[in-house]
């Protein structure tokens, strides 16, 4: 039995103590994904705390079939989906057009002059669609490889890693366009 | 594969591709390292634990008021036909006696309609 599997089924027992060390190991993975598609301190707050809520109430139905943190980061993809539906946010809009739209939009360095480039790119990556900057956070910050990805978010592997090839070359083109007029 | 597609395979493993586009794609990868500015308080893991244990642990009203209100009617409708000798073969009940599949499939109906209300409009956040 490894860590992941004794913490489970520790706080499936009713453990409070285990299951705040699971909340300690788990909620990067959760701030990082929610963190990424909610802007709104209390809501971000809100939504983690649902997901470790939801995952207390689960536990006993977690089969090791797939990694604790696939499992965990399923369940905040679809809190941080489900909030951006109730917000009305679109959040399936990706095609040609979005690309040029994307490319369109003022840079965010046009009004914070001052900012470094990480911060600048940062702001582009708050443009992109949800998938897209779920996809790139679970990837680039939480090491997940395409298939845990493709767990966690319902997406096939080759929508994976489609969506991370085309995030980060429009990303690069957007930061190419606003090198080009820094010069 | 196209020439993105290899200078991103490159800067993953570590290589140092050239030119203006590798230049750009570098940005990119470095920025994605960084972790999201919002952060969660020290306190979370504690709160939410406590929170979780406390519900569970919390006494469940809705079934308080359930079982406690259908066994005070079990209760009042058997003290009833006791006290009054009411038998089903009168005034409306008499009438009913000829529908009887009718009127349960139409308490079962309500019931359903009462308790997939009661699992589809749950709180918010909570629909995974």
């Amino acid at each position: 039995m490894n860590d992941d599997q004794a913490l489970a089924s520790y706080v499936a027992q009713g453990n409070q103590h285990a299951f705040e060390l699971l909340i300690r190991k788990y909620q990067r993975l959760v701030s990082h994904m929610v963190g990424r598609v909610v802007n709104n301190p209390e809501d971000l707050e809100e939504i983690c705390q649902d997901v470790f809520l939801k995952v207390y109430e689960r536990i006993s139905e977690f089969n090791f079939q797939s990694k604790l943190s696939t499992w965990i980061a399923t369940i905040a993809y679809r809190h941080a989906i489900n909030h951006l539906r109730k917000k009305k946010i679109e959040i399936a809009d990706i095609d040609e057009q979005f690309a040029e739209r994307f490319m369109a939009e003022d840079s965010p360095a046009d009004t914070f002059e001052e900012t470094e480039m990480d911060s600048i790119v940062l702001s582009m990556i708050d443009k992109l669609p949800a998938q897209y900057k779920i996809v790139l956070t679970l990837y680039h910050l939480e090491d997940m490889n395409y298939a845990e990805i493709g767990q966690a978010t319902g997406m096939p592997e080759g929508t994976v890693k489609n969506y991370l090839f085309r995030a980060r070359q429009l990303l690069k083109e957007k930061v190419k366009t606003y090198l080009a007029k820094e010069v | 594969m196209s020439e993105d597609e290899l200078i991103q395979q490159q800067i993953e493993k570590g290589g140092t591709p050239g030119g203006t586009d590798a230049d750009a794609y570098r940005l990119v990868f470095r920025a994605l390292k960084n972790e999201h500015g919002e952060k969660l308080p020290d306190d979370f893991a504690r709160k939410v634990s406590i929170r979780a244990f406390n519900a569970k642990k919390s006494f469940d009203w809705d079934k308080f008021f359930l079982f406690g209100g259908l066994f005070v009617f079990l209760c009042v409708s058997a003290y009833a036909i006791l006290a009054t000798q009411f038998t089903f073969n009168v005034g409306a009940f008499q009438f009913l006696s000829g529908y009887s599949y009718f009127v349960v499939f139409a308490i079962a109906m309500v019931a359903l309609l009462q308790w997939l209300d009661k699992k589809i409009l749950k709180t918010p956040h909570a629909q995974f």
